[in-house]
């Protein structure tokens, strides 16, 4: 297990990649589970545009999704989220433990997670992941805490966000 | 004293207004009448009135028109320039009933031109860091690329100068007088334009459709060209003329014609483009046509027309000398063109129904060995499996061009990404991504080639209608090919979205948020539930083959559609296009309550209770009525009896003839009543799947109707001979429902993804 710093999670989704115009957006999930004290993140990304930012960002030419994939790429994701997503709880900036990932068709999920965490009254999330690759990369964080739902936006424009609750 | 008097007079106006307050009250308790809000009221506001022309049935009308332009092209291409001339004739027949004062003619490219007020139209914001010296360079050193049309002349048929008005990317032509019904009119126009390098367009997030990639390597470029003519908008009586600018997003509107296009490149290209190919004896070689002879007999496999080895010469030749290639196409909207040294070009025949049609793949050598092994044969089973669904394809063939980072359609001819590493090696991922992109943009070719809908307006009556029949495509080239778009399953985290982010698919395209979502995957999830859950695949698969087939080379709107799906099916709807196509509103249904009851010939506390209400005498009806009773007015349901336990009852069915009672069901003692509510607004069938305590299973499907009247909840009852353990709704995903949590009963608590993840890393 890798300890990072929190970030925000983006999943990045490109919806349009059949047509002409292909769409960024990535969504990421933080739900808090009180009974056990953690803040599940799931990132959810579309490989191609996390492993183009990935490479143009560390000068490599590694590819994602291979069967027997390397350690390297682990490690690269982790310090690429660690500059790119924060995630501040009461007013606090928290670190985020990595889990792991998951590749699903030509989508992957990332999975962080955050310890010992018994309420939350306020969260600032900043995610501008891709956005350098992708100018108009839209990431959508989704908040499920304290049994409110709440779906905002980050773009390049603004690229946190904070809720009080 | 005074203050007593004050205390009473307020006591007194305190009652007074509460009294008051209580008239308001029960006044209001009467709400105010409404209109009809019924969730299945017909579409009558929303859909436009019919006529002659689009007809209430949803097919065209006796009177229905349309225009058509037929073109005369001369194209060159200067590769040294990186400039598109050309040169042509164009003859517009006003078929419908009016006059018109003027022409509108399309300029797309002026979408890249300097001044292009689709890059005025764009917000800026500054950014904390730039990424290089290069981008810094590129966002605030470069001069605009110098893109859009450059007219050199618009002439009439006797070489008169046109008076003609540019608006961004249209133009008018201002006819002296007015073209009348039934007339054609002729004229000319001659331009250039700087032909893009679309990959760095792309990487400046424009949202290139044509240009050309540079291959620094060998020198050469692979150009794919299209919107590279004037062209007319079109004219009908639903929009008059398509007068909607070409913003960048929303694609195109066009009239069908036929072309005559004559194109000329280094004479070292392998072309190809819309249409047939007049003289290919000049420009192929000798070996090559003969190859291409083979190729248009041979149904089982492709056929190298032009091969690698060719291809790679080739790309070392770089000559002066020019080729002219010349292409006839009849019926056509549009022309696309695809031109490079570094062509390979393979062909197989394809027998669709009888008639013998070409798949073709145009592809460099950097696209092997995948491309010449899938390109091809996926556009093969594309023709087959849509002309399946809709009609038998029209054209002669079909051509796949490979192109990085391209997925763009054209009539016969579309662009397609998908680039195996260097050293040919590719992943699933790429494969599937480029089977995927294939099949799309070569089904294009069914919508909105040739059931021309207007892309400006309604993105989804082709991308969403395209989607759906990709998804059949791909399962017929590879059984176990992953669906990424188009499942009813794959939309229920776009429709969870906040609301401030979704727009309906009734949405002109060029200011829907999510589009890709809102305009392939909704429609095209919408459709497959249409045929897979709503209507069934007999009825659904007559009623869109009507659609198709009605439509053909005319142009749809999406009410003809509507109507057509219902006409040809006898199914009302109008539910489910106002759910889903007009409304922002998602599924979310559950099993709110699940009461079990018994029988018995005691009097229940409830029947008890409602004896007393009505004054009757229960004793008075012993051994003449059953009484259910709910599990908590019993003790133990171990000592409830069975329906055969009452006298009464087996000596009424001892009465009963032989036959009478050899035609009844297996007793039943077991009484459920299942409250379903329906959190979501949607209205969709209600899908029920009953699990008995021997395991069986037992799958209930209601229709949408059974919310007509309870739309916030309803009840059903079930007798069984078994002990129903459980109850599920939707239980294989199929009506895009955004919250299964509340899906089961006994409620399951169920895990998240996350937690699933965690637990599977530590097995």
């Amino acid at each position: 297990m890798n300890k990072i710093k929190i970030g925000f999670i983006i999943l990045l989704i490109p919806l349009l990649a059949f047509v002409s115009h292909k769409y960024y957006i990535s969504s990421t999930k933080i739900e808090f589970k009180k009974e056990s004290e953690t803040v599940q993140i799931t990132m959810h990304f579309f490989i191609d545009d996390l492993q183009e930012t990935i490479n143009s960002t560390y000068n490599k030419n590694i590819e994602l999704a291979l069967p027997n994939e390397s350690k390297l790429i682990d490690s690269l994701i982790i310090n690429y989220i660690s500059k790119k997503f924060e995630v501040d709880l009461n007013g606090i900036n928290k670190d985020y433990l990595y889990i792991g990932k998951e590749y699903q068709i030509d989508e992957i999920y990332l999975y962080l997670e955050i310890k010992n965490i018994d309420s939350i009254n306020s969260i600032e999330v900043k995610n501008n992941m891709l956005m350098e690759t992708f100018p108009d990369q839209q990431n959508i964080i989704q908040l499920y805490i304290n049994n409110i739902k709440k779906t905002f936006l980050l773009t390049r424009q603004k690229d946190n966000d904070l809720f009080n609750f | 004293m005074k203050k007593l008097s004050s205390l009473l007079l307020s006591f007194l106006l305190i009652s007074s207004f509460s009294y008051s307050q209580n008239q308001e009250a029960q006044k209001e308790q009467r709400k105010p009448g409404h209109v009809d809000i019924s969730k299945f009221r017909q579409l009558k506001q929303e859909l436009p009135t019919p006529n002659s022309q689009h007809t209430a049935s949803g097919a065209p009308g006796s009177e229905y028109s349309q225009q058509q332009v037929d073109y005369v092209m001369n194209i060159t291409i200067d590769e040294q320039e990186q400039k598109l001339y050309g040169d042509e004739v164009i003859t517009y027949h006003n078929n419908s009933k009016d006059n018109l004062e003027y022409l509108w003619v399309q300029l797309d490219q002026n979408v890249r031109a300097p001044d292009s007020k689709t890059q005025d139209a764009q917000q800026t914001a500054m950014r904390g860091a730039m990424r290089s010296a290069q981008s810094f360079t590129s966002t605030y050193l470069k001069e605009p690329f110098a893109g859009g049309f450059y007219l050199e002349y618009v002439k009439d048929a006797n070489d008169k100068d046109l008076s003609y008005t540019v608006n961004s990317t249209m133009m008018r032509i201002n006819l002296d007088k007015p073209l009348a019904s039934g007339e054609k009119y002729v004229f000319k126009i001659k331009w250039w334009y700087l032909i893009n390098d679309y990959i760095k367009e792309k990487e400046n997030g424009g949202v290139a459709r044509s240009g050309y990639e540079h291959f620094p390597k060998d020198g050469n470029n692979l150009y794919v060209i299209a919107q590279f003519f004037p062209r007319l908008a079109v004219y009908d009586n639903v929009e008059g003329w398509q007068n909607m600018q070409f913003w960048g997003r929303s694609e195109f509107a066009l009239e069908f014609g036929n072309y005559e296009v004559n194109i000329t490149v280094p004479a070292d290209h392998i072309l190809n483009a819309t249409g047939k190919l007049l003289n290919p004896k000049e420009v192929l070689t000798k070996e090559q046509y003969s190859r291409l002879q083979i190729a248009k007999k041979t149904y089982d496999k492709p056929v190298v027309i032009v091969n690698q080895s060719e291809a790679e010469a080739a790309e070392k030749g770089h000559t002066t000398k020019t080729k002219t290639w010349k292409f006839y196409a009849e019926k056509v909207r549009d022309i696309g063109i695809a031109t490079s040294r570094k062509f390979i070009w393979d062909g197989m025949a394809v027998n669709i129904n009888g008639n013998t049609v070409m798949a073709y793949s145009l592809y460099p050598k950097e696209g092997n060995p995948l491309w010449e092994e899938h390109s091809t044969r996926a556009v093969a089973t594309t023709l087959k499996v849509y002309s399946k669904y809709t009609f038998d394809y029209p054209y002669h063939k079909a051509i796949s061009v490979h192109a990085r980072r391209q997925g763009m359609e054209y009539p016969q001819i579309c662009w397609n990404y998908g680039r195996p590493n260097e050293d040919g090696t590719y992943s699933d991922r790429v494969k599937y991504g480029m089977l995927g992109v294939i099949i799309h943009e070569v089904g294009h070719n069914f919508f909105p080639m040739i059931v021309n809908s207007d892309e400006r307006q309604w993105t989804w009556m082709d991308e969403g209608i395209n989607s759906f029949v990709q998804i059949m495509a791909q399962l017929e080239y590879d059984p176990n090919f992953n669906i990424r778009r188009g499942l009813p399953k794959g939309i229920v985290r776009y429709m969870s979205m906040d609301q401030d982010r979704l727009s309906p698919i009734m949405t002109q395209g060029d200011h829907v948020y999510n589009f890709g979502s809102n305009a392939y995957a909704k429609p095209a999830a919408g459709l497959y539930m249409l045929r897979n859950t709503i209507m069934g695949p007999e009825l659904f698969d007559y009623a869109f083959r009507t659609y198709s087939k009605r439509w053909m080379f005319k142009h749809p709107t999406p009410a003809d559609f509507f109507r057509s799906m219902e006409d040809a099916s006898a199914m009302d709807l109008d539910w489910f296009w106002r759910g889903w196509f007009y409304t922002t509103d998602y599924n979310d249904v559950g099993v709110k309550e699940v009461k079990k009851y018994y029988v018995t010939d005691q009097p229940t506390k409830t029947a008890k209770a409602q004896a007393e209400r009505y004054g009757m005498d229960l004793d008075s009806y012993k051994e003449q009525l059953i009484y259910f009773a709910s599990e908590d007015e019993i003790d133990d349901p171990k000592n409830m009896k069975k329906i055969k336990d009452l006298n009464f009852f087996n000596d009424f069915i001892n009465s009963l003839y032989a036959k009478e009672k050899n035609n009844l069901k297996e007793e039943h003692n077991y009484f459920y009543e299942v409250t379903f509510d329906k959190p979501g607004g949607l209205v969709l069938p209600l899908i029920v799947e009953l699990t008995y305590e021997d395991g069986k299973k037992e799958r209930k499907i209601y229709p949408a109707e059974i919310w007509n009247k309870h739309d916030e909840e309803v009840k059903k009852v079930y007798d069984t001979a078994k002990e129903i353990i459980n109850i599920v709704v939707d239980p294989d995903e199929e009506t895009a429902d955004i919250d299964t949590t509340n899906n089961s009963w006994p409620k399951k608590t169920e895990e998240n993804q996350f937690e699933k993840f965690k637990k599977q890393l530590k097995n």
